[in-house]
């Protein structure tokens, strides 16, 4: 969030908030209203005091590329036409319901793989246990 | 008695038990612990069950079957699993929230 914001929510007056960073009042509430970017040194006090909820980027708003984790690819698909019609005359959101049903789909195929991989060992620890009971029987409080 | 301690049950006092509650709630009169098996298995539950060395043995925790027992039932602290710490997290993560 941008400096002002901050100042807001914390209900922090301009002069506090300078005493915390070491810069005049006046400095402080030149850089909360955009009219000066702080010094880098500056920035790394404003970043600590505030526990990052102020960003240098609150101060350039520089529109940030996607990051990696959500790299975004395209793919051609062949699809209904009559469903996407329908689709797109309702306005749904395509990608979103695609995302929504792939994630899905992968937890589900995930653990089924799961279940195959374990399928063995989990017979051989109900075996075990039928032979040698649970060790908590008599001991737990429920 | 802290968190991955292993301690021996009073009875059967052949019995390890792994302690995985957190010291943070040391004020309770119980903990939820899971037991040690040196049972010889073939198979290990991936992630549930993880084979550890204590004491020259080869024992399993099995975390499937962790239960919540009286801290009077829970007898000497025989030694220490705190570096299983990231297989304890992932085995309960599996446990309870599954792949």
């Amino acid at each position: 969030m941008n400096l002002q914001a901050f100042l807001v929510s914390r209900a922090m007056p301009a002069r506090e908030f300078s005493r915390r960073i070491g810069v005049s009042p006046a400095a402080v509430a030149r850089y909360a209203s955009g009219k000066r970017i702080p010094s880098p040194d500056v920035m790394q006090r404003i970043i600590a005091e505030t526990e990052g909820a102020v960003t240098p980027n609150d101060f350039y708003d520089v529109p940030l590329p996607p990051s990696d984790t959500e790299a975004r690819t395209n793919i051609t698909v062949e699809i209904d036409a009559d469903l996407l019609d329908e689709a797109e005359r309702l306005g749904t959101d395509l990608v979103a319901v695609a995302e929504r049903a792939l994630t899905t789909a992968i937890r589900d195929a995930r653990r089924t793989q799961w279940r195959e991989e374990n399928a063995g060992a989990i017979k051989e620890a109900n075996e075990e246990l039928a032979r040698n009971g649970l060790w908590s029987d008599g001991l737990r409080l429920f | 008695m802290r968190q991955f301690d292993i301690c021996r049950l009073k009875t059967p006092s052949d019995q390890y038990i792994l302690i995985l509650q957190h010291d943070i709630v040391d004020g309770l009169h119980t903990r939820v612990v899971a037991p040690l098996s040196a049972e010889p298995y073939q198979q290990l539950i991936a992630r549930l069950r993880i084979p550890v060395e204590f004491e020259g043995v080869s024992y399993v925790v099995q975390l499937d079957r962790m239960a919540a027992i009286r801290t009077a039932e829970i007898g000497q602290v025989q030694g220490n699993l705190a570096d299983f710490e990231h297989a304890v997290k992932n085995g309960m993560d599996l446990l309870l929230f599954g792949v």
